[in-house]
């Protein structure tokens, strides 16, 4: 079979073509650049000879390889914020609470409009959007709106470029996709949660309860003591502290909206303040229906999200000075990469 | 000095009907033409020859009617009359395969990695009657069907899904990544021109419609929309409303109508200042 394929890498440096070695000496098995492409069709050029030759030019011709636009595991965002200062927004909570349907919602609202006075500025992972908002879509064959489970138990990052109307700048997001699985096991074990060590460099910390089960007056409290343990964990092991800032998201709103009996207040801004208020840097809460299914007339789609993200923008613009500087050097090291090729 | 510009358009956006109206105005005797022809292949001028013969015969000019040996790519120097300067506009395919390429595979030639290293400006095809211009959602259309008294209560249950490819994406998201990759790969940040041509743009507009090109762009493929003027720093953009065919074949009695008058005259320019026939302004424009 192979012999009538070519390595071939997405990678512009690595010669697997050639010398059939990967670039980051991984298994081709393994390495997620490396792809087989078929070789030229036999039969075609026996039968002919001048299309086939025109074939063979073609692939023959030395190739660049581009960016792959799929999401970024955490060794590679270098090659996002090496051009560009970023914000790292880390999404949290268990399998099924809403997380990747908030990252595929907000490109889902960019394809149809701007988001009020935010613009769509660019992302060099629309592949990752793209396949996360697939059972969205018609071509999918869904009738109602899905997301597919997050299965990776590592960080994936997401870039999203967006322009507030009023700004001259574009802000850069890199948005964090895990699986809930992984958030489960590390709310009650230390060891997990130290293999999520990578969440102290988070600009801001957003942490999905999932509206459906704590609609339920029997599941709520489970919920809850999940995102607790998994909040004082972090602190514990001095993932979070003092300069950290926590978004309390409740998903799945559309729920709620008629449920005069849920009191937001009292079931989640009290008891979470109360505990971690004085522990962590910023604590706030926000109701989120990225895709509701019922209530539409009064729950648009993508509810609560235009106030996410303009959340998760603000720093930048109140951004310290020390920040300020390095965003200053990033942009010379972008200039850079341009200088250095002329 | 030689500008160089880019026709990026995927397939059935109207390139080759606008090149072949072009082609027209390049080799008429016009008074009020800009360009002439500068250089060419000769197999070349004999496709370029054959499509504009098509159009003038209010025939389809697609590249199959013609039985002509003709490279992929066309690339022709003209010189503006006005100013004297050379431009040299590149279409690398006419099929728009090459784009779709792109998007797939993540990679493109060494050859065109340095023509996007040369060009100045870029001219982009849409045909607004794609229904793929922008992803149709699942909630858009369960919104329309609930206004409409639907109340059935759906359920993915059971269902295969497709899997996903890239031929399911929508043409704004490839467009939005070809120009992504053109900035990406770039090595200086000097600004591009991009002049946005929605074709077929007879099929937009009737005489009880009417709609600036600007507005239909960021009704219709609102992320393409928003990332070029988002970028300003990179972008400086212009959106034309084009009919180079001017109406549809099949409309016997208007194409008798129109027949009478000089060719030139079915073809509908508008910008959001004026309409026009001259279907020269979007590549004066992009080459100033």
């Amino acid at each position: 079979m192979e012999d009538l394929q070519i390595k071939k890498c997405r990678q512009e440096n690595c010669k697997v073509s050639i010398d059939g070695k990967c670039l980051e000496s991984l298994d081709l098995d393994t390495c997620p650049h490396f792809y087989f492409e078929d070789k030229p069709d036999i039969v075609d050029i026996e039968e002919n000879q001048d299309e086939s030759e025109d074939r063979l030019t073609k692939l023959n011709e030395k190739k660049v390889a581009l960016f792959t636009g799929q999401a970024l595991a955490v060794e590679n965002i270098q090659l996002i914020s090496n051009q560009y200062f970023c914000q790292k927004i880390f999404i949290l909570g268990e399998s099924g609470s809403g997380k990747t349907t908030l990252i595929a919602t907000i490109f889902d609202l960019f394809q149809k409009n701007t988001i009020n006075d935010l613009q769509f500025a660019g992302s060099l992972t629309q592949i990752g959007f793209e396949e996360r908002c697939h059972l969205a879509r018609f071509n999918s064959e869904a009738v109602v709106p899905a997301t597919e489970k997050t299965k990776s138990p590592e960080f994936d990052f997401l870039h999203l470029a967006i322009k507030k109307n009023s700004s001259e700048e574009n802000i850069h997001l890199l948005l964090s996709d895990i699986s809930g699985e992984k958030l489960k096991s590390a709310s009650s074990s230390s060891m997990a949660i130290r293999e999520l060590k990578l969440m102290e460099q988070a600009d801001k910390i957003v942490i999905v309860l999932d509206g459906a089960k704590v609609s339920n007056k029997f599941e709520r409290p489970a919920v809850l003591f999940q995102a607790e343990n998994l909040i004082q964990r972090a602190i514990d092991e001095k993932i979070f502290n003092k300069k950290t800032d926590i978004n309390i998201v409740l998903s799945k709103w559309d729920i709620f909206a008629e449920d005069g009996n849920f009191n937001f207040q009292n079931i989640i801004e009290i008891p979470f303040s109360k505990k971690f208020g004085d522990k962590v840097g910023i604590l706030k809460f926000s109701q989120l229906a990225s895709r509701p299914e019922i209530n539409f007339d009064k729950i648009p789609l993508g509810y609560g999200i235009y106030n996410l993200i303009t959340d998760w923008m603000t720093l930048c613009e109140e951004m310290p000075e020390i920040n300020k500087i390095y965003k200053e050097l990033e942009n010379e090291r972008w200039f850079n990469k341009f200088s250095r090729i002329n | 000095m030689e500008r160089k510009i880019l026709f990026v358009g995927l397939h059935g956006t109207g390139k080759t009907t606008f090149i072949a109206a072009f082609w027209y105005f390049v080799n008429s005797d016009s008074p009020t033409k800009k360009f002439k022809m500068e250089t060419l292949e000769s197999g070349e001028h004999e496709y370029l020859n054959g499509i504009c013969e098509n159009w003038l015969q209010y025939k389809n000019v697609s590249r199959t009617s013609l039985n002509v040996d003709v490279s992929e790519e066309i690339i022709v120097s003209l010189r503006n009359l006005e100013t004297d300067s050379v431009v040299e506009l590149s279409v690398p395919d006419f099929s728009g395969e090459t784009f779709n390429t792109h998007f797939r595979d993540r990679e493109w030639t060494e050859k065109f990695d340095q023509l996007i290293n040369e060009i100045s400006g870029l001219v982009i095809f849409l045909n607004p009657c794609d229904t793929n211009n922008r992803p149709q959602l699942i909630s858009d259309e369960n919104d329309a069907a609930r206004i409409l008294g639907d109340t059935e209560i759906k359920t993915n249950t059971g269902i295969e899904f497709n899997p996903w490819s890239t031929d399911m994406v929508s043409n704004q998201v490839k467009l939005v990544e070809e120009l992504q990759f053109i900035v990406h790969q770039r090595r200086h940040e000097k600004q591009l021109k991009v002049a946005i041509i929605i074709s077929l743009w007879d099929k937009v507009e009737s005489e009880d419609v009417s709609i600036e090109p600007e507005i239909w762009l960021v009704n219709n493929l609102p992320l393409l929309n928003q990332y070029i003027q988002s970028n300003d720093k990179i972008f400086e953009s212009r959106v034309y409303g084009v009919s180079a065919q001017g109406l549809d074949y099949d409309e016997t009695e208007k194409k008798n109508e129109i027949a009478e008058k000089k060719p030139e005259e079915r073809i509908i320019v508008k910008t959001s200042k004026e309409v026009s026939n001259d279907i020269t302004k979007p590549i004066i424009w992009v080459s100033e």
